[in-house]
């Protein structure tokens, strides 16, 4: 018994390690003609009101495309509230978001990046751009907020607090 | 000396071997709690680090569409198993008994007893609606990481209770989830009873009650020597492991035995109180709402009223979904003063005609549950296959799933076995009706004239599910 419960544990906390490798890693990619555009960014997810560094590859036969002026155009897609039917699908439906428009520069060679605060969280649709023309459109899923790790903390905290009080109780009674 | 089946038990699963020694196995609850935390955990990581756009994280779709959405279908088969392996309970039951699976002898609680005024559905009720009403509002299922913290809040306030509370206090009087389980159990096709009733009357030492070195004193404070319904058994097997006398039966029976049950004798015990029944009717009430909201129906009276009167949606939501329920108490309060006064007899007065009705239609509300959930985990279900493959939004592709458009079954299919199901809950519901009456009544006139009223809602009430199924429904996501 005791065998199993350490194996479990163990196969637990290698799967979490293994998952929580790797941040920043490609989010999405699309095939455009002869063009493959994949874009990452770092945070995995952004979270609104924070900077995040966006990274587009563009490669074309499989070589890293150089030298380009690549520029995003960055919408919210609509209806990310409420029972979402819409949700993700559509930018034309519901109440249509501004877009914004931002350039990329040229890191390493193919590879664009750039920095972007998203306003509100929800999913947005990134519209690459090669010079004037559109190569392909991403979906990148924003955070709406940094995860509440206070409040996780006060959650954990309050029981355990509690439970200390409590054997600190019993014992001192046991010893009165 | 043989013991005699009781009418409508078909067999007792502790005469299988296997089954006893696993039942009465100390590792048991321990080892499904465990695999039910590993898949909080997975949940929670998603929740946290995973994708935030809902439909594309495992957290959210397990929980909301999976999980929530099998509850129900649970309680049809199982009665209250789930809560066996409940893993919000296993952090709390540990901590308060200082041992993982072992009889521990020391506990880690004040063991105070719950206020008397606590001691019934009201607290568990009033969560239960909070949670649906935030679960529509804010967009739970959309937004993972309130899922996480809801989850987490729940695991904290099971540890408090637990800390402050004898035994499981919060599986009793608190859990939100109970609200429906401790309902819908009554109609499951299993139950756990005692073997001989003589034997128990001649026990001397209650070890179920009490508790002893092999088990635990039964958690949610019932008395398993003179348990009849499923109520409040978890199935912990505690009782198994703690008798002497080895009385205690799991048994495969009739469904809804604990509804059909014949004789007064049942409904009178305090098992059967006022609050249980209040939630079998606010249920009949929520239930279609939830699904009405759901529609493009709801959607343009919505808008139609939030312009009309100036208020926002939350608001009007609130509102709406308060007054459902609250309608829905009103409406079964008039029929069983109806029902009273058809009855011409005043032996029984409209509150004992509301609590004992009111379980009478509890296989409606079930199916109707049932019924809504069809959509959740046959259509919208069949996302958990990309999101296997995916399941925090990393762009994984593990069993080369991700990203794949899957179709369980037609909507057309889902719709006629929603219809289908509605029917049946109808038609047990209204023989559960029948058979209360000719409890009630000897005479089978006076029978019919009390239970009309009933069955004239019970009717009403089947059309305006079937009509509310018959709309096409959003998704969740």
């Amino acid at each position: 018994m005791k065998k199993f419960v350490v194996m479990l544990l163990t196969l637990a906390l290698v799967s979490a390690l293994g998952l929580t490798l790797g941040c920043g890693s490609a989010l999405a990619d699309g095939v455009h003609g002869e063009d493959m555009v994949v874009l990452s960014s770092n945070p995995r997810f952004p979270v609104a009101g924070e900077q995040a560094q966006l990274t587009i590859q563009i490669m074309q036969d499989g070589e890293p495309e150089e030298g380009l002026e690549v520029m995003v155009l960055v919408q919210k897609l609509a209806g990310t509230g409420g029972h979402a039917d819409d949700m993700g699908e559509d930018l034309a439906g519901g109440e249509a978001a501004a877009a914004e428009m931002f350039s990329l520069s040229e890191a390493s060679p193919g590879a664009y990046t750039g920095n972007y605060t998203f306003e509100q969280g929800g999913v947005y649709m990134l519209m690459i751009h090669k010079g004037s023309e559109m190569i392909d459109e991403l979906e990148l899923p924003v955070r709406f907020g940094p995860i509440a790790w206070p409040f996780i903390v006060v959650l954990g905290a309050v029981p355990l607090l509690l439970a200390g009080a409590l054997a600190v109780i019993k014992s001192v009674r046991k010893e009165w | 000396m043989a013991v005699t089946k009781r009418a409508g038990v078909y067999k007792d699963l502790m005469e299988i071997g296997w089954f006893k020694r696993l039942m009465k196995w100390r590792g048991l609850q321990f080892t499904l709690q465990a695999i039910g935390l590993a898949f909080f955990g997975v949940i929670i990581y998603a929740g946290l680090f995973g994708t935030p756009k809902g439909i594309n994280n495992i957290g959210s779709t397990i929980t909301w569409l999976i999980w929530w959405a099998l509850i129900p279908v649970t309680m049809l088969v199982a009665a209250r198993g789930w809560c066996l392996a409940c893993p919000w309970i296993a952090p709390a039951n540990w901590l308060q008994r200082l041992a993982f699976w072992r009889k521990g002898k020391r506990t880690l609680s004040l063991n105070l007893k719950v206020p008397k005024f606590m001691r019934n559905f009201g607290l568990m009720l009033v969560l239960f609606l909070i949670l649906h009403w935030a679960n529509s509002n804010f967009d739970l299922a959309e937004r993972p990481e309130t899922t996480v913290y809801l989850a987490l809040g729940l695991f904290s306030l099971a540890i408090v209770v637990s800390l402050v509370f004898e035994k499981n206090s919060f599986c009793r009087y608190v859990c939100p989830v109970g609200a429906i389980i401790a309902p819908y159990s009554l109609s499951a096709p299993i139950e756990l009873r005692n073997k001989d009733a003589e034997v128990c009357r001649n026990c001397k030492t209650r070890d179920c009650v009490k508790g002893n070195e092999r088990g635990y004193a039964c958690p949610m404070m019932i008395f398993p020597y003179a348990i009849d319904r499923n109520t409040h058994c978890i199935l912990c097997t505690e009782c198994v492991k703690t008798c002497p006398n080895d009385n205690i039966s799991i048994n495969i029976r009739r469904p809804f035995l604990d509804i059909f049950k014949e004789g007064l004798g049942f409904l009178r015990t305090r098992d059967v109180s006022l609050s249980l029944s209040v939630i079998s009717v606010v249920l009949l009430g929520a239930i279609p709402f939830h699904n009405l909201e759901m529609t493009s129906v709801y959607g343009s009276l919505s808008a139609s009223l939030t312009g009309g009167l100036g208020v926002n949606e939350t608001v009007l939501q609130t509102v709406l979904f308060l007054m459902t329920g609250v309608i829905a108490v009103f409406i079964f309060l008039g029929c069983s003063w109806l029902a009273r006064r058809g009855g011409g007899d005043s032996q029984y007065g409209t509150k004992r005609i509301f609590i004992w009705f009111a379980l009478a239609f509890i296989p409606l509300a079930i199916s109707s549950h049932v019924a809504h959930n069809y959509f959740h985990l046959l259509e919208e279900g069949a996302i958990i296959i990309p999101n296997l493959s995916d399941p925090f939004g990393f762009g994984w592709n593990l069993f080369g799933t991700a990203g794949a458009s899957v179709t369980l079954l037609s909507p057309t299919i889902i719709n006629n076995l929603q219809f289908l199901t509605i029917g049946f809950g109808f038609l047990a519901s209204g023989y559960a009706m029948y058979r209360l009456s000719l409890n009630m009544f000897s005479r089978q006139g006076q029978a019919f004239r009390i239970m009309s009223p009933m069955l004239i809602l019970l009717t009403g009430i089947a059309s305006f599910y079937i009509w509310v199924l018959s709309i096409p429904m959003n998704t969740r996501f």
